[in-house]
């Protein structure tokens, strides 16, 4: 009896375990929870389903699966979205690879110009929120056939675009694929920069011809890198909603994540939360994927670190062609979204581009009645711009503080014990709300936070509801970074604390987080970023008193209000990156650290 | 078995944690309850004097931003003591969160002002989170729209079209309703898309009952000179309506005011159902010579020229000051209630105007004035689908279930 007493003592003397369990019980709740209620919800009826299956509400029903896997409407409800879900994420993946791995190489292995500046713009894509380049496709594409009038590029080459490379499958995935462009950049070009410049030079010394080194030494030595792209690329467009719902509604081109909008908003939600499941189980399957391929990474040990003299590729004649062909897609990319928000927010009227239609009206001007366009004030005289800019700013903080100080904890002790069953159950569980498709989320959070359960009150309406569902949707980005920065700092540093008697508070503001300074400040930026461009897992639980700048950008749309939904657009992406860049000038972290590790 | 161990035992865990969380007991929602067949006695005055004893806070939502300047208004003047708060919520949002905070106990709107009548019956009448009052005076007022939703405001959806340039169309051009299933008007026809926006979806249901079926029938020979011949999949003339719109390229679009800022941009003859407030918008860009007219169609289109929807006015059954919601209801069917007197000031002490000057808004009191040019609701009854939100509860599962398949 007392030795299991002092096992158990010793086990609780140490911090990691304690911190181990309290994640294992919060987790639990706030995770898997959610997880066994979608499952619940696949077999009741809800109350805007009574018309169809005729039971009372809450019963129980089979209808949901029979409808969607064994009914005449499979094929609308399922299979085709699913094969568009699958086409278009496989093939942005394959727009992403290609366009972020050869920017990688240009700028880590050729002599391309202008490089500082070109990969600063690179990762811009990254930060703005994903429906940016969608709704600037639209504003620059928009053509004659579907809405009756041209887009900026009919204004100024004259040319219409055929429909197909306005709206659907095409700029779903082109946008997409841009998207995460800057995904691929870095951890391709993470590889590109570290690895083992002796294997090149060997290569040289034996005169292997340049396409031969390039497809028998580079292409396998940045493999996994790309197989990592794949996973994360993939997985992201699968559960991305806005750039579908923008390019593909005006065509009816569906896919799972907007046919699970249309179902959970409609009258059969059991449909759309077995959508949701699905989901999760693709998700599910793309990991296990990405651990068995990370178990045979172990082969491609060559990357030594020892990245002292990487071999310049000198592209010749071809240097000034190739830097100014990567200048114009990096300002595709970056820079004319940008300019497409602005110049929209500017017209006078919409679709009429001339600088005589030109004003600051939607900006500064007052409003102008209810029988105009113009029924509220121009954005900088708007108090509620400023409330929900406020709110915006304020949600993005606490997430940041929440997920970045609990993913490093978790880092930490994951790290500390890990091997152990106790260690690898939390790790799954810190990484669970990345596969749960940020609507399920939030109709799952509403329902269990609307009520009081046990000590935590109702939170239904509240700030808090909104900073906890953001901290715990963030926090597998903000607990891998910080898994991985635990696992490359050795555990002796700490254990020579441990003998010098250094109690456990010093030894991390001591010695773990000064070390560990750049990637865990990256492991709160990347958690206040998402949350500031949040719009999916906000929308439903957001009620008059905290909207954020998101969901007040989703009112304008609906409205039709353009120019002030552009205008608000464009005051999330400066936003967001005046943080990121003074975050990065002020402490040295990045987005690239949060997303490489 | 180590991964099979930790995944049992974390549901064990999660399980017995739901467990724990002890749900408190909600009061039932009372709604079903409430009489709605007896015409409530209590007068304006009583109910006013009852809600500022009551002393709670007035919380509204609302689908119409005016109903939001209208309760500051009218607590300015008659309840200058007690807070308020109004809410824009769209119909679906407004839906999901009265259901779930009525359900949960939690204090929400007091009275909700929402369109969508189909859900509005099967997702908060039947379930008894929100029901419908109203007193003598709005009867005497109202009449027959007191029952089964009280009608606060109607608004219409009409056929409008780019006027104005040699690639638009003419004035008359449009003179039945088929025109939009006309495969020379293919990919120009646009409406907001019924799965986002619940009154469109129940027009189209309406569509399908035995009474529009009929009109629509008999609209096609009129159109095309022969008669209606219906695929299998298309029990009567609404189905085969609602297949040849969507077959047509109907376009759909996230807003009824970017759809009619892309038909007034469009460089060829565009249409499409919109609220009717449109026209005066875009009434004043035309000055400019940037865009054309938008023209709206009237009773010259066989058989109907669009649809009329009510904005009902209902009681949220945990209400927190019940007595203060029905003076204000009470209230808005008033000639100050709807149109303002010149002198009641909002919170940012602009002047109140209600309804003035709008276009697509007719109080459920039909004595209240309308904006000048503007025509009666009485006139667009007449040529318009009326929204019957019984017989869309009824078929909407049917008719979404069938877009879902031809979409």
């Amino acid at each position: 009896m007392k030795k299991r007493w002092n096992r158990i003592k010793t086990f609780f003397s140490k911090p990691y375990n304690v911190l181990l369990i309290l994640f294992l019980v919060v987790l639990s709740f706030l995770v898997v929870f959610p997880l066994i209620s979608i499952i619940k919800d696949t077999f009741i009826v809800h109350s805007s389903e009574k018309s169809r299956i005729h039971q009372a509400v809450g019963t129980f029903t089979d209808y949901h699966w029979k409808r969607l896997f064994a009914s005449e409407f499979s094929k609308s409800l399922l299979w085709d979205p699913l094969k568009n879900s699958l086409k278009t994420s496989a093939l942005s993946c394959v727009v992403s690879i290609l366009i972020g791995g050869t920017f990688a190489w240009l700028v880590s292995r050729s002599d391309m110009r202008w490089k500082k500046l070109l990969t600063k713009l690179f990762i811009f894509p990254y930060i703005m929120p994903s429906w940016t380049l969608a709704l600037a496709w639209k504003n620059f594409f928009k053509n004659i056939a579907v809405t009756g009038s041209n887009g900026i590029f009919y204004s100024l080459t004259g040319i219409q675009v055929p429909t197909w490379f306005a709206y659907g499958e095409f700029p779903i995935i082109i946008v997409t694929g841009m998207h995460y462009a800057p995904f691929a950049y870095i951890l391709i070009g993470g590889i590109l920069h570290n690895m083992d410049a002796n294997l090149e030079e060997a290569a040289i010394i034996l005169k292997t011809k340049r396409l031969r080194m390039f497809t028998r030494i580079t292409i396998p030595i940045v493999m996994p890198a790309v197989l990592s792209t794949i996973i994360l690329v993939f997985s992201g467009a699968m559960a991305s909603f806005a750039t579908p719902q923008f390019l593909g509604l005006p065509v009816r081109y569906y896919v799972l994540t907007t046919e699970l909008y249309a179902s959970i908003n409609g009258t059969n939600p059991g449909v759309g939360y077995i959508l949701a499941l699905l989901m999760i189980f693709i998700s599910i399957v793309i990991m296990f994927i990405n651990q068995r391929m990370i178990g045979n990474r172990k082969s491609y040990a060559t990357v030594t670190g020892k990245s002292a003299n990487i071999s310049i590729f000198h592209l010749g004649i071809w240097r000034t062609p190739i830097s100014i062909m990567a200048f114009l897609l990096v300002m595709c990319m970056s820079v004319i979204p940008l300019v497409t928000f602005a110049l929209e927010s500017l017209l006078s009227y919409t679709g009429v581009y001339d600088f005589s239609n030109l004003t600051l009206s939607f900006w500064i001007g007052q409003a102008q009645g209810h029988d105009t366009w113009q029924s509220e004030p121009g954005i900088l005289r708007n108090s509620e711009v400023y409330r929900t800019l406020w709110n915006s700013i304020k949600l993005s903080f606490t997430c940041s503080m929440g997920a970045g100080t609990l993913g490093f904890l978790a880092g930490y002790s994951i790290v500390r014990r890990r091997g152990s069953l106790l260690s690898q159950t939390v790790e799954n569980l810190t990484f669970i709300p990345y596969l749960i498709p940020s609507m399920a989320f939030s109709a799952i959070y509403l329902s269990m936070f609307a009520t009081r359960r046990g000590i935590i009150p109702s939170l239904y309406g509240t700030f808090a509801i909104l900073a906890l569902i953001g901290t715990v949707k963030y926090l597998p980005m903000a607990s891998r970074s910080g898994v991985n920065s635990m696992l490359q700092l050795s555990p002796e540093i700490e254990e020579a604390g441990i003998i010098m008697g250094v109690p456990w508070v010093k030894r991390m503001t001591r010695i773990i987080i000064p070390i560990e300074k750049t990637t865990i400040v990256s492991g709160y930026l990347l958690p206040f970023i998402s949350a500031m461009r949040e719009l999916s897992l906000f929308v439903i639980l957001v009620t008059a008193n905290n909207r954020v700048l998101t969901t007040l950008l989703l009112f304008y749309d609906e409205k039709g209000y353009t120019q002030f939904s552009n205008a608000v657009n464009l005051l999330i992406i400066i936003v967001v990156l005046i943080i990121n860049f003074t975050v990065e000038r002020i402490t040295g972290a990045s987005i690239e650290k949060g997303v490489g590790g | 078995m180590k991964k099979l161990l930790s995944v049992l035992f974390v549901l064990l865990l999660a399980v017995s944690l739901f467990g724990c969380g002890s749900k408190e007991e909600n009061p039932t929602p009372q709604g079903n309850d409430t009489p709605t067949a007896e015409v409530d006695t209590a007068t304006f005055e009583e109910l006013l004097e009852a809600g500022i004893a009551n002393g709670n806070k007035l919380t509204i939502y609302t689908t119409h931003s005016v109903a939001v300047s209208a309760l500051q208004a009218f607590m300015r003047k008659y309840a200058p003591g007690v807070e308020y708060e109004g809410t824009q919520i769209g119909d679906t949002n407004q839906v999901t969160q009265v259901a779930q905070e009525v359900k949960e106990g939690v204090n929400g709107a007091d009275i909700i002002f929402i369109q969508d009548g189909a859900r509005v019956l099967t997702d908060l009448v039947e379930e008894g989170y929100v029901y419908n009052w109203y007193n003598q005076e709005i009867k005497d007022l109202v009449g027959d729209d007191c029952e089964p939703l009280l009608v606060w405001d109607y608004c219409n959806k009409v056929i409008m079209y780019n006027n104005g340039g040699e690639k638009t169309y003419n004035e008359g051009d449009i003179t039945n309703i088929w025109y939009c299933t006309d495969p020379a008007n293919k990919g120009s026809f646009c409406m907001k898309d019924p799965t986002t926006e619940g009154v469109n979806m129940n027009f189209l249901v309406n569509l399908v009952s035995d009474e529009n079926s009929a009109k629509l029938e008999a609209a096609y020979k009129d159109y095309y000179g022969t008669d209606l011949v219906l695929d299998d999949d298309c029990p009567n003339a609404g189905y085969q309506f609602i297949k040849m719109i969507y077959a047509n390229d109907m376009v759909l679009g996230s807003s009824d005011s970017t759809i009619a800022k892309d038909i007034a941009a469009a460089e060829k003859p565009m249409s499409g159902l919109l609220t009717l407030n449109k026209y005066l918008k875009s009434r004043g860009l035309r000055e400019d010579e940037k865009t054309y007219n938008l023209l709206y169609t009237t009773n010259n289109v066989n058989p109907v020229a669009g649809f009329i929807y009510p904005i009902y006015g209902l009681q949220v059954a945990n209400a927190d000051n019940p007595e203060l919601a029905k003076a204000f209801l009470i209230w808005l069917y008033s000639e100050e209630g709807w149109y303002g007197n010149g002198e009641l000031t909002c919170d940012d002490d602009s002047v109140y105007k209600g309804m003035q000057g709008r276009y697509g808004d007719y109080s459920g009191n039909t004595s209240n004035p309308i904006a000048d040019g503007d025509m009666s609701v009485k006139e667009w009854k007449k040529i318009l689908v009326q929204e019957d939100p019984e017989q869309a509860a009824e078929y909407r599962a049917d008719v979404e279930d069938f877009i879902q398949l031809i979409k």
